[in-house]
């Protein structure tokens, strides 16, 4: 028996095409016709052979792989006499895939076309969901400006420039304090910083795929105005758990000059990083802890640990210093009010001269006897250019007001301009009260203050104490002061009498001795209420306004920033330059949350890392350094901390990729600047309806 | 099938490639640059280049290297456009409704391309090791033949034996197989279950005939050898083109979807063209 199935002769194997769209639909039973369906699927046979005609006779044409002429032969007519009957064609095995295929691109465009008109087109075409922080966002225009364009609008915006900047208005239409500028800083103040970090830098490639995009001259992405768009930073899209604020350490080196390979491999120095700013609180733990704490006087007040005075803020970040009474009060407290602030004090004059040539002034104390002008004077009647005149000259000549005997007549109309002056002033302020300071002020110094400032400044100070030291000083000051300003002639009197008071009642320093307004002699004092004084406060601010080292106002800051000087504040209050003049330094550092600065350390997250060294472990006191120097200006820049610059090693001992993590935003922030939570504005009246 | 020194190199050569554009992309990513652009325009080329292969079949006629170089620029671009894919998706599962529909078919079509090429490679020296060599387009006439032949030598031994022990033998166990491919699953893995229960069959028949009919039994058992030898080669040669089954139109819905996926993250990312 041959059991050879498959030949491949010409005669016994006809031709097959796979690649034809149909087969004959009687193939699955093993009998197909010889001439197969036509290009549409079409059955073509008719009969087995088409009979050929050869003279008067029909000839069979079956080809031999059909079997070969049959026996019967064509009939009479010339037709074949086995015809075929009628087959559905079926499609081959390619056409099938083929309209499989046909069928699969259809269903997507089907069911993009119908779901993505539909009410979860957003969801559809929506590279996955928002992170937590965005999750408010509910709709793709609210970020995509190109969203509602349609399917014929996206295709457009593929070749159209500027979509991105119009979505990165979406953006800072929330976060308003972030622009495109890289850490909200100019083109300058990065050029400054990238200056200073390359004096730093060592001598480093940065990580190896910035190596390469240096190499390969890949810039750094931006716009034409130098600007980073939002999302090359903030990958969206992520999933709600995504990190969208993560960076890559090579992330920030592609813009950083100054590159380096990681944290523990090539980081510059920290330098004097944290300590580049003066300390607005000055306070030398040199000498506290290696002198004064060892002082037998003050052993027991000393502070046992660190965290005595300086604990973490609520976010662990700085740590924070305690308020004076706890910390300071014990040893410095009962110094504090010990010298007042003197606001007014006659100078003493040489009467007896004044009176033999003649010369009017009026009532004027015997007993006055202070050598110096009140500085708070000098302001009030800085108005006044003959006083300023008469002061100046004064001082020039190095007049000697207890001795006027041989000094020349312009001298003495600047004394007698002096003495007018003061009596006016106390008769301006009796006359017209706080309101007048409030005048002569804005005049005088170009201050602005409101009342409730002026009052500050004046302490509560009573009608009718200002009014007692009129009584005593200047018993018939009213009438003297309106003659002397009528061209009158005023009377010499001497007041010999020093004011003693009510026998039966204390004095008034007494009176004052918790804080308050007294009179000593010839002088008008404030005695402070101790440390936070009030008035003390509302000078020193006042003094210290003005941008000007001159001026009226520079004088009484020298007066009040004597460390010796009323209260001493400034001993430790240091006074900053700051862009509207100069600012003293009533507080330490307070924690802001809502500020975002370039380097942030949180202290609490390191405690218990830290070891028997305490605080130590990073901040070893430098008792060579002249902490004290810093405070000599109003400079808080030029600093000499009271610490040896921060070991980084120590940090670099942990901060790896593999132990506690070395990414740059661990320390470091890109936006830059003050971030105040947004607020909501709730309509109170809507509300309660 | 074996895998060879080439083969292995040429895998490494594709990796290596696909290794290079992951630095390439990494150091986009960190000029701040977005690298799917990159990475998903070499991916949507290289998806088209792999298409040409159909298209190469489809015109014999052009002088562009024959089909072999083709395919085997198909098999290893394959294997470097897989890698590209884990790159253009920063090796994380996407979330969205598109993508995850063309991740799901990507998938789709990479594990059926290397299970089809598995098969290109295994089935022809199997189909090589058993029966005659035949065309697949052919099979359904052969079996035809197989058949008729089974039926008359049923109706001739009971003619020539005057006893109906092997036409019934034939139509209680046998002429329903004949009908139809069969044993499809146990061609494919290989098990020969099937011919093993006939010959058990055949031999317990023959104890029971007299030479003139183990003679015709021998004759038909000869019959069921050689119509599962055909059943053999239909299944592996229907298994060598049904994957193309899933490949070809997953391709064409993956690519679809592609230029879909490509409008919408051009327009709403503002990355002009």
């Amino acid at each position: 028996m041959n059991l050879k199935l498959q030949r491949f002769d010409y005669r016994s194997s006809k031709y097959e095409r796979p690649n034809q769209d149909w087969t004959c639909g009687r193939l699955a039973q093993g009998k197909p016709c010889r001439m197969g369906p036509g290009v549409g699927g079409v059955c073509r046979a008719m009969a087995e052979c088409r009979p050929l005609k050869k003279g008067d006779r029909w000839v069979c044409t079956r080809s031999d792989t059909s079997g070969g002429k049959c026996a019967t032969g064509p009939l009479p007519d010339g037709s074949c006499c086995n015809p075929i009957p009628p087959c559905s064609p079926q499609p081959s095995m390619r056409r099938k895939r083929g309209m499989l295929t046909r069928y699969a691109i259809a269903t997507i465009v089907g069911l993009l076309l119908i779901i993505g008109a539909g009410s979860y087109g957003d969801a559809l075409f929506s590279p996955g969901p928002l992170s937590s922080s965005h999750a408010e966002v509910g709709e793709c225009a609210d970020c995509h400006s190109v969203s509602e364009r349609g399917p014929l609008g996206w295709m457009n915006a593929m070749f159209s420039p500027h979509t991105e900047a119009e979505d990165v208005k979406n953006c800072v239409a929330c976060h308003t304090q972030r622009d495109g500028l890289a850490h909200n800083q100019t083109a300058d103040v990065l050029a400054a910083l990238s200056e200073k970090a390359m004096a730093r830098a060592n001598d480093s490639r940065g990580p190896f795929t910035t190596q390469i995009a240096a190499s390969l001259g890949v810039p750094v992405r931006t716009n034409a105005e130098g600007e980073v768009a939002c999302r090359s930073c903030h990958q969206e899209h992520r999933g709600i758990d995504a990190e969208i604020a993560e960076l890559t350490n090579a992330n920030c080196q592609s813009c950083h000059t100054a590159k380096f390979e990681s944290f523990s491999k090539g980081h510059p120095e920290f330098t004097s990083y944290p300590y580049e700013r003066r300390t607005r609180i000055q306070f030398n733990h040199q000498s506290h802890i290696s002198k004064y704490f060892q002082d037998d006087n003050f052993k027991n007040q000393a502070p046992a640990t660190c965290r005595t005075c300086h604990l973490p803020d609520d976010q662990g970040k700085l740590m924070l210093i305690g308020g004076f009474e706890e910390n300071c009060a014990a040893c410095h407290g009962e110094f504090i009010a010990d010298k007042p602030l003197i606001a007014l004090t006659l100078p003493g004059l040489d009467l007896e001269t004044l009176e033999e040539y003649e010369i009017r002034i009026g009532e004027w104390p015997v007993y006055a006897e202070a050598e110096e002008f009140s500085p708070i004077v000098d302001v009030l009647l800085a108005g006044d250019e003959d006083y300023v005149a008469a002061r100046a000259a004064l001082l020039e000549e190095e007049i000697d007001l207890f001795d006027l005997t041989e000094v020349e007549d312009e001298i003495m109309e600047h004394v007698v301009t002096i003495v007018w002056a003061y009596k006016g002033l106390i008769y301006d302020i009796l006359t017209e009260g706080p309101a007048l300071i409030q005048e002569r002020l804005a005049e005088n110094t170009g201050v602005e203050l409101s009342a409730e400032s002026v009052n500050a400044l004046i302490g509560n100070l009573h009608l009718d104490t200002l009014t007692q030291v009129q009584e005593d000083w200047f018993p018939d000051l009213y009438a003297e002061v309106e003659a002397y300003r009528d061209d009158l002639t005023v009377s010499a009197l001497l007041i010999e009498d020093e004011p003693e008071g009510n026998e039966f009642t204390t004095d008034s320093e007494t009176w004052s001795e918790g804080g308050g307004w007294f009179t000593e002699g010839y002088s008008l004092n404030y005695k402070l209420s101790g440390h936070g004084d009030d008035v003390m406060q509302a000078w020193l601010n006042l003094a210290a306004s003005p941008a000007a080292d001159e001026g009226p106002l520079a004088e009484v800051l020298n007066q009040l920033a004597d460390a010796k000087g009323p209260g001493g504040c400034i001993t430790c209050h240091s006074i900053d330059t700051v862009e509207e003049g100069k600012a003293v330094n009533w507080h330490g550092r307070k924690a802001e949350p809502q500020v975002a600065v370039f380097s942030e350390f949180v202290h609490a997250k390191h405690f218990s890392l830290i070891g028997d060294q305490g605080c130590a472990t990073c901040h070893q006191i430098d008792s060579e350094a002249d902490y004290e120097g810093s405070f000599a200006d109003y400079d808080s820049s030029s600093f000499v901390s009271n610490f040896k610059p921060l070991d980084q090693q120590v940090c670099a001992d942990c901060h790896t990729a593999e132990v506690a993590g070395n990414t740059c935003t661990m320390c470091h922030n890109y936006h830059v600047g003050v971030f105040p939570p947004a607020a909501v504005d709730t309509d109170m009246m809507a509300a309660g309806q | 099938m074996i895998i060879t020194k080439a083969h292995f190199v040429r895998i490494l050569i594709a990796l290596f490639l696909a290794g290079v554009v992951f630095v390439l992309s990494e150091t986009l990513d960190s000029a701040l640059w977005e690298p799917a652009y990159l990475t998903g325009w070499l991916l949507f080329g290289g998806m088209i280049v792999l298409t040409f292969l159909n298209v190469r079949k489809k015109l014999p006629f052009l002088p562009l290297f024959n089909v072999r170089s083709w395919v085997r620029v198909h098999i290893y671009l394959g294997w470097f456009i897989l890698a590209l894919f884990a790159i253009h998706l920063d090796f994380r599962v996407p979330n969205g409704g598109v993508e995850t529909t063309m991740a799901v078919l990507f998938v789709v079509v990479g594990v059926s391309g290397i299970f089809g090429a598995w098969l290109s490679k295994s089935f022809p020296r199997r189909l090589t090791r058993r029966g005659e060599e035949v065309i697949f387009e052919r099979i359904p006439v052969f079996a035809a033949q197989l058949r008729e032949a089974a039926d008359d030598l049923a109706s001739y031994s009971v003619e020539q034996t005057e006893s109906t022990s092997i036409a019934d033998f034939y139509a209680n166990n046998l002429k329903s197989w004949f009908t139809r491919p069969a044993d499809y699953l146990q061609h494919i893995v290989e098990l020969n279950t099937r011919q093993y229960k006939f010959d058990q069959e055949f031999d317990t028949l023959r104890r029971y005939l007299n030479p003139k009919e183990q003679e015709i039994v021998d004759e038909l058992h000869a019959l069921v050898r050689k119509k599962s030898d055909l059943d053999y080669h239909y299944a592996l040669q229907r298994t060598l083109k049904g994957w193309l089954f899933i490949h070809i139109p997953a391709t064409y819905a993956l690519l679809t979807l592609a230029a879909v996926h490509i409008v919408l993250v051009h327009a709403f990312t503002g990355a002009q063209l």
